[in-house]
């Protein structure tokens, strides 16, 4: 009935948490959750960015998504998790708060994200899933190494 | 003839191809114009040897068709040639409409590796036709059919369309068979094949490197993975050598085109231009092969239509009326190096300033403050257009910007000398390889970074006072001034935005690693240097590819990553002002005597000894753990890159006393004879710069080249190849030992020739270094740069010198050295000819049997083949 999920696919679903929120990510896109690593900060790059991370000779991004989303950052220094999502040609990883469960979530039951959503989460929210009693926030992963954002790059 | 299918290599194939077509084409045009009155003699030779090659070429490859129809018409030219038949313009429409078919013919063997069904038969009776009056010329009926799908198409069993089909699916079925019957000593493999074995050898470099790390520094190994680990990070080092060995190809694949090119471009200017090609043997990646192609032509092209002049021009100037163009190749430090040199009217920074002005390329502030040197690089800009006026040759709206970017974009340099009158210089210096690069590993704060060999200059330590005294500050500028250059400086950690850099070291020195921007220079300020390490550059992705400060990112032996670092982004980040170059530049502006300068290294040896060796023979400067090196038959070696590299010390052997005290670190200088060779050394002074004046140079002392003032000391020149022949003979007999081959020179203008022999000469067992003229065998055989030679295998037809010049030149000069001629000649006249010009003998090159066993014999005369040569 609508566009916001593509059919097809297993329709299982990687949950992880940020700032409270449960997100979702397509488990076709996800290549592995790893635990904290050693990452190489990249200086002059922008602030989501944390560092590099070397993943069995593959360099990739790790990206702190609390940053990316202007979630508050956490106060806590609690052990988080990374997720390794496939791109185009190429993997980024994301610093998230901790790994949920895979939840069978069938295209159907996808929303729009509501307009009250703020406006600068919205470009990485595609749509909303409802669940017992919260909801899935569905992760737009092609949105977050682009440039489209303001914050894309501190060097002028 | 026997046994020549099974030889078509594809190589051979493929390069007889390639030069078919390109002859044609020559043959073509020049028949063109042929049609319109007569052909000059000296065009009539190029296309006499065109045809002559393809004929030949074609006969070694068993290509009957074309043999069959260069060979008549290689009849009709060469009585053209003789005048024994006066040219008509149907004989010159004859040769095109032979052009026209050998090209068919070409094409067909190109595309389905056969002749195919082309009919050369009535051409062939035409040519023959054209010869005169043959003596029982017949009126050429078509041949019965001899062909058994023929004759069923003939007695109507089949239709011309059924036997059509039929005959490909059988060629289709062969094709195959045919291939794998080729396949010999060489296979063909599929670029992307190559492509990924190099990113996964760049995977197990990286995973040995992290292997080798874990071993050293874990306490639970044992002798057992010491010495496992140390057999994979050999091997594995051998691997990579020879994977990247296969992609090497010679830069003749771009070199190739430009005689052409030069000869066409100097038809349509009308200028006379020699062009000089040397080093036509240098290998590089094939990735760079093609990143140079354009760019050489590009700047051969401005050459020839800016540079050199035309010829009356040049008369009246008192300068030579034919130009010289000059390409060579070579390998220097790690890169390849290619340069192209024109004796033109050079480049006048005043025109130039002038004329950027005019494009608005810049502000008339600029042009004023613009010294002579940097003008020249305004050739670099955007939208700088060289050309006077718009000509069909360079002036197509790209410029040497376009030529700059290709070459940096392919990890190489662009450098451009030109002397007003006297000609212009432009120097392009590539990487060997692009997916693996050495890189020296620098600390800022806690984080290291890799900065690429290429484009670093040298490595300067100030100590505590001299980084109070010799670090000005001019208006905000920090510099340092290395040997009278102001040298800008610019702390890594400051344009990084690092805040936990240290400002200087703990003991109060500074590190400086001084690296180049094109001509630029400038220092980068870090806190510590540490190894140079081979690493596999891998791209940034998303924002992080537009950081200008970083090329890409590495994994380090330990499994960290590091980030390379991109020294031009670091320079424009850090707002580097051309303007306090300025000072550098003017100094370094009358450069002209600065080719009779000589850089040398200046170390402290033996007993504090001050010495020194030219720059050019160190390869590099090393630091080893003295525990490292140990002794093996007598002499010092220590495992080097994955090899055993032998150590001399000088003071063993030269009256400089033995050093002080033995250090925990030894400072090596290396050298690279094919085989490394590591000299030990106290102390690195300096590198400088001295003028070549012999007659300051005392000479008592064997083994040295002798003593010289630099900076106010009596510095020892030691004389390294000696030094090393006397200190590791050893290795001297390792070289000997594997130059027991024969090295054979051949010469041959056809390349597809020269690849054939060149490949069987060396599966036989022989050295093989070629020339595709005469006039460069003989260039290189007085340079002596090829080393021994024990004989020379000469064609006779070429151009320039021709076999028989050069091997009258030989006889004259050379007289110990045999010369065997090879043609596909069997006329007596040209055999005694050959053998009057010198040669000990000449062979038939369909007969390379004959010339094995000329050869056997050490290139001694082999008599059975001279007195058939005389008895016919």
């Amino acid at each position: 009935m609508n566009a916001i999920v593509e059919s097809g696919g297993s329709g299982k679903w990687l949950t992880f948490w940020l700032a409270g929120e449960m997100f979702g990510v397509r488990v076709e896109d996800i290549q592995e959750v790893l635990m904290q690593q050693p990452l190489t900060p990249v200086p002059l790059a922008a602030d989501h960015i944390v560092g590099l991370l070397n993943l069995r000779g593959q360099i990739m991004q790790a990206i702190n998504l609390r940053r990316r989303l202007h979630f508050p950052l956490r106060e806590d220094d609690g052990p988080s998790s990374l997720m390794v999502i496939k791109q185009q040609e190429h993997f980024i990883s994301l610093v998230v708060d901790d790994i949920g469960d895979v939840l069978e979530l069938p295209a159907e039951s996808w929303r729009l994200p509501p307009d009250t959503l703020a406006s600068q989460h919205r470009s990485f929210v595609f749509g909303i899933c409802p669940i017992d009693d919260h909801v899935v926030l569905g992760l737009r992963v092609d949105s977050l190494s682009g440039e489209s954002d303001r914050a894309a790059q501190k060097e002028s | 003839m026997s046994g020549v299918e099974s030889e078509r290599d594809p190589e051979t194939l493929a390069l007889f191809l390639e030069e078919s077509l390109e002859a044609l084409q020559r043959i073509e045009s020049l028949m063109l114009d042929a049609e319109k009155g007569s052909l000059a003699p000296a065009a009539m030779a190029t296309v006499f040897r065109d045809i002559h090659t393809i004929k030949g070429t074609s006969a070694f490859l068993s290509l009957k068709k074309i043999q069959g129809l260069s060979h008549v018409a290689e009849t009709l030219l060469a009585k053209l040639r003789d005048n024994t038949l006066p040219s008509q313009p149907h004989h010159f429409t004859l040769l095109l409409q032979v052009g026209d078919v050998l090209r068919q013919l070409v094409d067909h063997v190109k595309d389905h590796d056969s002749e195919g069904e082309i009919d050369v038969e009535p051409l062939i009776a035409n040519l023959l036709a054209a010869l005169g009056p043959p003596p029982s010329a017949q009126p050429s009926l078509p041949p019965p059919p001899t062909k058994l799908g023929e004759i069923l198409v003939h007695k109507q069993v089949i239709t011309p369309a059924q036997l059509e089909e039929g005959l490909q699916q059988q060629q289709a079925m062969q094709a195959p068979a045919n291939r794998a019957e080729a396949i010999d000593s060489t296979i063909r493999v599929n670029v992307a094949v190559l492509d990924r074995l190099v990113n996964l050898i760049g995977e197990l470099v990286l995973a040995r490197n992290q292997l080798v790390q874990m071993v050293k520094v874990s306490r639970e190994s044992n002798a057992n993975t010491q010495g496992a680990c140390q057999r994979l990070n050999l091997v594995t080092s051998d691997l990579q050598e020879q994977i990247m060995k296969t992609r090497m190809q010679p830069v003749e694949r771009v070199f190739e085109k430009i005689p052409r090119m030069v000869r066409d471009l100097c038809k349509s200017t009308g200028k006379q231009v020699v062009a000089q090609i040397e080093g036509n043997s240098t290998e590089i990646d094939k990735a760079l092969v093609e990143a140079i192609r354009d760019p050489v032509m590009h700047i051969i092209r401005n050459a020839m239509d800016h540079g050199i002049e035309l010829p009356q021009v040049r008369a009246a100037q008192g300068k030579p009326v034919v130009g010289k163009l000059a390409v060579r190749a070579s390998h220097q430090g790690g890169m390849v190096t290619i340069e192209i040199e024109d004796d033109g009217k050079g480049m006048d920074p005043k025109i130039l300033r002038a004329h950027a002005l005019k494009k608005n390329v810049i502000t008339p502030e600029e042009a004023n403050r613009l010294s002579d040197r940097e003008s020249l690089e305004l050739v670099f800009r955007p939208g700088f257009s060289t050309a006077e006026k718009v000509t069909d040759i360079s002036g197509r709206g790209v410029g040497m910007d376009v030529v700059r970017t290709h070459v940096e974009r392919a990890g190489g340099q662009v450098e451009l000398d030109s002397v007003v009158g006297k000609g212009t210089t432009i120097r392009l210096k590539m990487p060997l390889t692009l997916a693996i690069i050495p890189a020296l590993l620098v600390q800022t704060g806690q984080q290291r970074f890799a900065i690429p060999q290429v484009d670093l200059l040298e490595l300067v330590y100030l100590n505590e006072e001299q980084t109070r005294t010799a670090i000005e500050n001019v208006r905000g500028a920090v510099i340092h001034r290395l040997r009278g250059e102001i040298l800008p400086l610019i702390r890594l950690g400051d344009v990084l935005g690092l805040s936990n850099a240290q400002t200087v070291r703990h003991d109060g020195g500074t590190n400086i690693v001084v690296v180049a921007v094109g001509s630029r220079r400038y220092g980068l300020v870090v806190d510590a240097i540490h190894d140079t390490e081979e690493i596999v550059i891998k791209p940034l992705h998303g924002q992080l590819k537009r950081l200008a400060c970083y090329s890409g990112a590495t994994v380090l032996g330990d499994g960290d990553v590091a980030l390379i670092l991109e020294v031009a982004g670091v320079a424009m980040k850090a707002g580097i002002d051309i303007s306090t170059q300025r000072a550098a530049f003017d100094a370094r502006a009358e450069e002209d005597a600065r080719r009779q300068r000589q850089s040398f290294v200046v170390f402290k040896a033996g007993n504090g000894a001050q010495c020194a060796v030219p720059l050019a023979v160190v390869a590099r400067l090393e630091q080893v753990q003295t525990a490292q090196i140990e002794t093996v038959a007598g002499m010092e070696v220590v495992q080097y890159r994955g090899t055993i590299m032998p150590i001399i010390r000088p003071e063993a052997i030269l009256p400089i006393g033995k050093p002080a005290s033995q250090r925990a670190e030894q400072l090596l200088l290396v050298f690279d004879f094919g085989q490394r060779v590591g000299m030990a050394v106290e102390q690195i002074l300096d590198i400088v710069e001295v003028a070549d004046d012999p007659d300051g140079v005392q000479n008592d002392i064997p083994l040295t080249l002798g003593q010289m003032v630099i900076s106010g000391k009596t510095t020892l020149l030691l004389d390294v190849y000696q030094l090393v022949r006397k200190l590791a003979p050893q290795f001297v007999q390792e070289r000997r030992r594997g130059r027991e081959r024969l090295r054979i020179m051949l010469v041959d203008d056809s390349t597809a020739m020269r690849a054939a022999l060149s490949g069987f000469l060396r599966a036989r067992g022989y050295d093989v270094i070629d020339a595709s003229s005469g006039d460069i065998a003989l260039r290189e055989l007085r340079a002596g740069r090829g080393g021994r030679i024990d004989a020379v295998v000469t064609d006779l037809e070429m151009a320039g010198l021709d076999g028989f010049g050069l091997m009258e030149a030989l006889r004259a000069e050379k007289p110990e050295l045999p010369t065997i001629a090879w043609t596909f000649h069997e006329d007596p006249v040209v055999v005694k000819r050959a053998l009057a010009a010198g040669a000990r003998c000449c062979i038939n090159k369909l007969n390379r049997e004959e010339l094995m066993a000329a050869l056997k014999d050490n290139g001694v005369i082999s008599k059975r083949l001279v007195d058939s040569g005389r008895a016919a």
